[in-house]
């Protein structure tokens, strides 16, 4: 992995990927927030160039992190660092990152690094994910209707992929729901397919293990 | 499957008379359910990223972005040059070694976290010594590798290896412990005289604090790293000799844990005591806060 911290560099790598992913393309303007130890030691841990990395789509062990700066402006993205105090109830380790966008593709996640590279998803668009990355993870956006979440399931199963873990609740203020499944096995190409076709579907993430092919680094 | 004991792996190595490398590669091939053409190429790609950094690291001349840390393994290299030393080549080149590594991790290199970034000098640096002594073979490198990672499963499982967690002992103590093993791997020594060589040398590193400089993995870990790499050659050549741990490694990890447990949280990676604490620490950490071209926008509370 790209030292010095595995926490504030490769951690702040994993959790700037794991934003790219959620907005499934590359992001054009991000707003960054270090919370915490990220917001004292983000300079010489490099954690804004990692974060820059991880938006960019880099691995943890991948030498462009150094000059992450210079690819961002040659992908046309612009990333702000702000300092934020998200109060107690968070890790001292986390981060909060707005990618922004027109209507309503803009993403919000904070997410904490825990060690050795590790991280947590707490939030995705303000609603409490407990999510590791570790695993492959579906994330789907859909219309608070009676049956969603069978015919979610149902369409998983069809598959037969092994759900690990399944959290749904309702999004503030909307009638939407957000839904997180973590599965055992990869994901084959026609499930987000499939997925997307269930009634009131408004998004479909499917994350890749985050560690797959870094473990070794 | 979790490795929380060295004795399974002691008494299968004494029963087929291999090495602790070899039945760590057998561990590894069974639970990845993989073949040892597998899993050794990939202990190769690691060794790879390992040599490198050591290649990289001596050569450093510039101050890291903090102005805390840069050109002391190129210093050690040279006063070696000039010959007259006190402690001799070898150990000298180890601790350049790992310092070049742990100073090269530091500039934002690749590196291979043993067991984490921040103690990320001392096995490459013992391994390829001990390497360089014995003028060992590719394959016995990657043995001693497969004989550091039991080492550092087993702490893992039974303690910790993160320095928030159980301060420094479990950061540095551990990549000590880690290359210990390795290196009586890769002079030839067996399974039993490995482990008691970890056992050795993480005694050494009970109680050890957690306590950066301004938060950065500088210092005190950086120049750690270099001291705890020749330490880490001396228990190999102590436990070669016949020199005998009397707390086997198992106990000294749960010996570990415990202190680990009744360590204030202020020596645990907070830079809130110790070393982050003092006169000088606190002055980089004031600097270091609105010092540089690279700003925050603006602060939401």
């Amino acid at each position: 992995m790209v030292g010095p911290s595995s926490s504030h560099t490769a951690g702040a790598v994993r959790i700037g990927r794991t934003a790219r992913l959620l907005f499934g393309k590359q992001p054009k303007e991000v707003d960054v927030y270090f919370h915490g130890s990220f917001a004292d030691t983000w300079r010489g841990h490099g954690s804004d160039k990692a974060v820059i990395g991880g938006l960019l789509g880099f691995k943890t062990f991948d030498e462009r992190i150094k000059e992450a700066g210079k690819y961002a402006k040659e992908a046309g993205m612009q990333v702000h660092f702000m300092k934020i105090n998200l109060g107690k109830r968070y890790h001292p380790n986390s981060i909060k990152i707005v990618v922004k966008a027109e209507n309503e593709d803009s993403i919000q996640l904070i997410a904490e690094s825990v060690g050795g590279g590790d991280i947590v998803i707490r939030e995705i668009m303000g609603y409490k994910t407990d999510i590791s990355g570790a695993n492959v993870t579906i994330i789907l956006r859909h219309s608070d209707l009676v049956g969603s979440l069978s015919k979610i399931t149902g369409v998983i199963s069809s598959f037969e992929l092994n759900i690990l873990t399944i959290r749904s609740k309702d999004i503030p203020r909307k009638d939407e729901a957000l839904t997180t499944i973590e599965i055992e096995e990869k994901a084959p190409e026609a499930l987000e397919a499939k997925l997307k076709k269930i009634k009131g579907m408004k998004m479909v993430r499917i994350l890749p293990s985050l560690t797959e092919g870094e473990e070794m680094f | 499957m979790t490795v929380d004991s060295v004795i399974p792996f002691l008494s299968k190595a004494k029963k087929e008379d291999k090495s602790l490398g070899e039945i760590m590669i057998e561990h590894e091939v069974a639970v990845q359910e993989s073949n040892v053409e597998i899993v050794t190429s990939a202990m190769k790609q690691i060794w790879k990223v390992m040599v490198n950094s050591i290649d990289q690291g001596i050569k450093i001349e510039k101050k890291s972005p903090s102005g805390m840390s840069g050109g002391n393994a190129k210093k050690i290299l040279a006063k070696l040059k000039k010959g007259k030393t006190l402690s001799g080549d070898t150990i000298l080149k180890v601790t350049a070694r790992a310092i070049g590594v742990a100073e090269y991790n530091s500039s934002m290199g690749i590196i291979v976290a043993s067991p984490t970034a921040g103690s990320s000098g001392v096995v490459p640096a013992v391994v390829y010594t001990a390497a360089e002594i014995c003028e060992a073979s590719e394959e016995t490198i990657i043995k001693g590798l497969f004989a550091s990672g039991l080492i550092g499963l087993v702490c893992d499982a039974k303690a910790s290896t993160s320095g928030s967690e159980h301060g420094c002992q479990a950061e540095i103590g551990v990549s000590a412990a880690m290359a210990a093993a390795a290196a009586v791997e890769i002079v030839g020594g067996n399974a039993a005289e490995a482990v008691n060589a970890a056992a050795l040398v993480l005694k050494n590193a009970l109680g050890l604090a957690c306590d950066p400089v301004a938060g950065l993995v500088e210092v005190p870990c950086i120049k750690r790293n270099g001291l705890m790499a020749a330490e880490a050659l001396i228990a190999a050549d102590m436990s070669l000799s016949g020199v005998e741990s009397v707390i086997p490694f198992d106990e000294v990890v749960v010996a570990m844990d415990d202190i680990g447990q009744m360590m204030p949280c202020e020596i645990k990676e907070t830079s809130e005591g110790g070393l982050a604490k003092t006169k000088t620490g606190k002055a980089y950490k004031i600097r270091l806060r609105s010092s540089g071209k690279r700003q925050l926008e603006k602060t939401e509370e």
